[in-house]
């Protein structure tokens, strides 16, 4: 009798729940997030202290090292002062200070004597960048590699050479950058070896880097990379031969190289228009002006709107001032591009003030990114 | 009768407390994943060396096109801070779009402008132009007057006489960071497949400018401006920042935003069709490189920052949110067969409906429900438990989307100036949910309405001229 009248108890119970449930849970809804609304207001909060805290921190710590730096890089004062003002627990942030230094100036500096102090400045706290190298943090490790790289890139070229070959593809390209700046004949190979694999990156930025490197120790490497056509077995892939060309079209003449260039933009074997447009530019750039007119002048007359483009603009250089009746015949051409570089050429040759070496047309430029079929920028 | 229309009123009314729920539950899984996106793209920034990237020489050329009509009050300021971008080259073209007042005068007057000869190598379909103007003192910037005939024609026009590869667009009244083209521009050559960047816009009312930069960010003292700064938090940094995961943003906004010249013509350009001729093209572009099974990014950058006037009037504000209604309705229905369309992928089975649903039919429903919870009340059918879970569906879980974009907007390099502001924002952040937010969805129901009945017209939003922090103006005086 009493089981029976505890279960019909119980049974009360839930149906009464039952019936305030609806509002129980919506209070408790109600409840819930206004607690997660505190908690995030709290967050805003303290995020916003912390950054303002970080902030102050960082303008002290310049402040107490700036007059020193500047007295430093003025002869005024030894390296010890500097290092006698930097806490133990600042020694990190220290060399952040002096990253920021070296981001703050311009490319010569890096090679100045205020950036060789800057670099001796940093020898002593490189120590805690070490273990970061192989920290499995992808962010930390590109950040000791970017540190090492901007502050002593001399003293650590088997780190930069390791990190080269690291997994992530962020890793490698700080490594890769670090070594472009100062590199010697072996980072020279290396790079040249691993550039491939930045192939999410478009070509024309990569030249651009690829350009700080010594020619003496890498043009005829890129020749080859170059020379490589589509369908031979070792065949480079297309991304690769525009960086090496674009790389090349940014280097003074490479004399010996030309013939062999100015052979494959007349061959037929070479199936990329793209290429060969690269290959003129190459030419152009390095002034070998007799291989040159026999590659204008057959690309001149060349089924190829995108060919035509680029003859009429190589037509508005100094070699080409008497052949002045292929650039008016290029502008009754029906394709507008090439039509637009005969019309700019003209210009060009008309100006009284022109320089010797003319840089290559925003068009053209904008016509090579319209003729690749995936867009590309080169 | 009655009973049947209390019965629908209450279906409504449910319904309601879904689209919030499913509204802000996106919203917010939006912001906290792009908590972590933010923080791993200023990662990423930390080592990519801007200052030498900026140095390098033959970076590609830009040109920046501003589409102008009747901007005479902002434009000549707008041209002095783009004084002060670091890029190394690029052109501006101003389209002059048949302005009224006395804008082209002001310029030609400001910047010796003389007429000049253009090569226009593309020939999308315009209005006719009527001068093309290039200023003797500044020879890289060019000015094309020509007929009205509306933002999309304008920037066909400047797509027209554009000859670089890349180009960017921005609004005739948006301030650029200095550093703005350069990291645009370091996103499309580092990521190749990149067609689109768009940036994050920001507000500019309340901020101090000082020789045409932004010396303080700082809170709006008109509240209509106020609660804007909130939306565009919420916008851009909570909401189109994740949408780089899924590689589905739909939207670049007008007022700045960087594109691949030869991927936008080759698309067919920006369509007179609609007034939301940024979010078109953007979907056509998706279109686009899907159908020539492209590898192909759109993406959002948080950092490089452009600074835009809000409106701070109800009527100009009115015009801009029926006009914005406008253009994502006219934009998504013209590209209807993209919607749940696996063809399409994350665009597709994503972006598309998030937009469809949520953004474009979700005023419809917020205002039907409004309607729905009146009828409950007068009816008697009221019940306190769905106004209490109502109220925290609608109120509750969109304050914590606001409090996720304020936690973004610590995150972000241009951070709010003092405490103060945080309060401020907090306190607009529950404002705006008293009847701010109410009037934004009665207003974009008409942009709806509008939308179908095929209006394309744009209408006027009066501009204010900038606010010029102390020594400025004493200089300027």
């Amino acid at each position: 009798m009493d089981s029976a009248r505890r279960g019909f108890l119980l049974l009360s119970f839930f149906s009464d729940f039952a019936f305030a449930a609806p509002l129980i849970w919506a209070v408790s809804f109600f409840l819930g997030l206004t607690i997660v609304i505190v908690l995030f207001v709290v967050i805003g909060f303290v995020l916003h202290l912390r950054n303002e805290k970080k902030s102050q921190h960082w303008k002290s710590r310049e402040q107490k090292w700036e007059p020193l730096l500047l007295a430093i890089y003025a002869e005024k004062s030894p390296l010890e002062d500097l290092w006698n003002a930097v806490d133990s627990e600042e020694e990190r942030y220290f060399l952040d200070y002096l990253v920021q230094q070296v981001n703050r100036h311009s490319a010569p500096w890096r090679f100045s004597g205020a950036y060789a102090k800057t670099s001796a400045l940093s020898a002593p706290y490189l120590h805690h960048l070490y273990p970061h190298l192989n920290h499995p943090n992808v962010f930390k490790r590109s950040r000791a590699v970017d540190t090492l790289g901007k502050l002593a890139p001399e003293l650590h070229r088997p780190h930069l050479h390791t990190a080269l070959k690291d997994t992530e593809t962020e890793v490698a390209f700080v490594a890769f950058r670090s070594l472009i700046y100062h590199a010697n004949a072996e980072d020279c190979k290396l790079l040249v070896k691993h550039y491939s694999r930045f192939q999410n990156f478009q070509p024309a930025y990569m030249a651009i880097l690829m350009g700080h490197l010594p020619p003496e120790n890498t043009a005829t490497a890129l020749v080859t990379i170059a020379l490589k056509t589509q369908n031979s077995t070792t065949a480079a892939s297309k991304w690769e031969r525009m960086v090496a060309l674009q790389t090349l079209e940014r280097w003074p003449a490479q004399s010996e190289h030309a013939g062999a260039l100015a052979a494959l933009a007349m061959a037929e074997e070479e199936k990329s228009l793209l290429i060969k447009g690269l290959i003129l530019r190459v030419l152009l750039r390095w002034q070998s002006h007799d291989l040159l007119k026999e590659v204008v002048l057959a690309f001149a007359a060349h089924p190829s709107d995108y060919l035509r483009a680029h003859a009429m603009f190589s037509l508005g250089q100094y070699p080409f001032a008497r052949h002045q009746e292929l650039l008016e015949l290029g502008l009754g051409d029906a394709c507008r591009w090439v039509s637009m570089e005969a019309a700019q050429s003209l210009d060009y040759l008309e100006q009284t003030h022109r320089q010797h070496e003319r840089k290559i047309s925003c068009s053209l430029l904008t016509y090579s990114q319209h003729y690749s079929k995936d867009e590309v920028f080169v | 009768m009655t009973e049947v229309l209390l019965q629908m009123a209450e279906a409504i009314g449910y319904l309601l407390i879904v689209y919030f729920i499913l509204l802000n539950l996106s919203y917010l899984i939006q912001g906290l994943l792009s908590v972590h996106l933010l923080k791993r793209y200023y990662q990423k920034l930390t080592v990519s060396d801007m200052e030498r990237f900026k140095q390098e020489q033959d970076l590609p050329p830009i040109t920046l096109i501003i589409p102008a009509y009747n901007e005479a009050t902002t434009l000549e300021d707008t041209l002095k801070n783009l004084a002060h971008q670091d890029y190394p080259d690029y052109e501006i073209l101003i389209i002059n779009d048949g302005s009224t007042d006395d804008m082209l005068p002001l310029i030609i007057d400001a910047y010796a402008l003389e007429p000049a000869f253009h090569i226009n190598p593309n020939h999308l379909k315009t209005a006719p132009v009527k001068e093309v103007y290039r200023s003797k003192t500044h020879p890289h910037i060019w000015v094309i007057d020509k007929e009205n005939r509306g933002k999309a024609d304008a920037l066909n026009v400047a797509l027209n006489y554009c000859q670089t590869p890349f180009f960017c667009v921005m609004d005739a009244d948006t301030i650029l960071e200095p550093y703005a083209l350069s990291r645009m521009m370091f996103t499309f050559l580092t990521e190749r497949d990149t067609v689109a960047v768009g940036g994050i816009l920001r507000v500019l009312n309340g901020c101090e400018l000082k020789d045409g930069k932004i010396e303080s960010v700082n809170m709006p003292k008109n509240a209509l401006a106020a609660f804007q700064v909130l939306e565009y938090m919420r916008s851009f940094l909570a909401s189109r920042m994740s949408w780089n995961l899924a590689r589905g943003s739909l939207i670049i906004s007008g007022a700045f935003g960087m594109f691949s010249h030869a991927t936008v013509v080759n698309a067919g350009g920006y369509t007179t069709e609609t007034v939301g001729e940024d979010m078109e093209l953007v979907v056509r572009l998706h279109r686009y490189c899907r159908q020539k099974k492209r590898n192909y990014h759109i993406r959002f950058v948080p950092d490089p920052v452009a600074w835009t006037q809000c409106p701070e009037r109800l009527s100009d504000l009115y015009l801009q949110r029926e006009r914005w209604q406008r253009g994502l309705v006219q934009s998504l229905t013209k590209h209807l067969s993209m919607l749940l369309n696996p063809r399409y992928g994350s665009v597709g089975l994503l972006g598309m409906p998030f937009f469809f649903f949520l953004e474009m039919l979700g005023p419809s429903i917020e205002v039907l429900g409004y309607l729905a919870l009146l009828i409950l009340v007068l009816g008697g059918k009221f019940s306190w438990v769905y106004g209490l879970i109502l109220f925290a569906v609608a109120f509750g879980m969109g304050m914590m989307v606001s409090m996720v974009s304020i936690i973004l907007s610590e995150l972000n390099t241009r951070r709010f100036h003092g405490t103060s502001s945080i309060w401020q924002l907090l306190g607009w952040a529950a404002l705006e949910n008293l009847g701010y937010r109410q009037l934004l969805s009665f207003w974009r129901v008409g942009g709806t309405f509008t939308a179908l009945s095929g209006k394309t017209h744009w209408g006027s939003v009066q501009r204010q001229p900038y606010e010029h922090s102390e020594s400025v103006q004493q200089t300027l005086s």
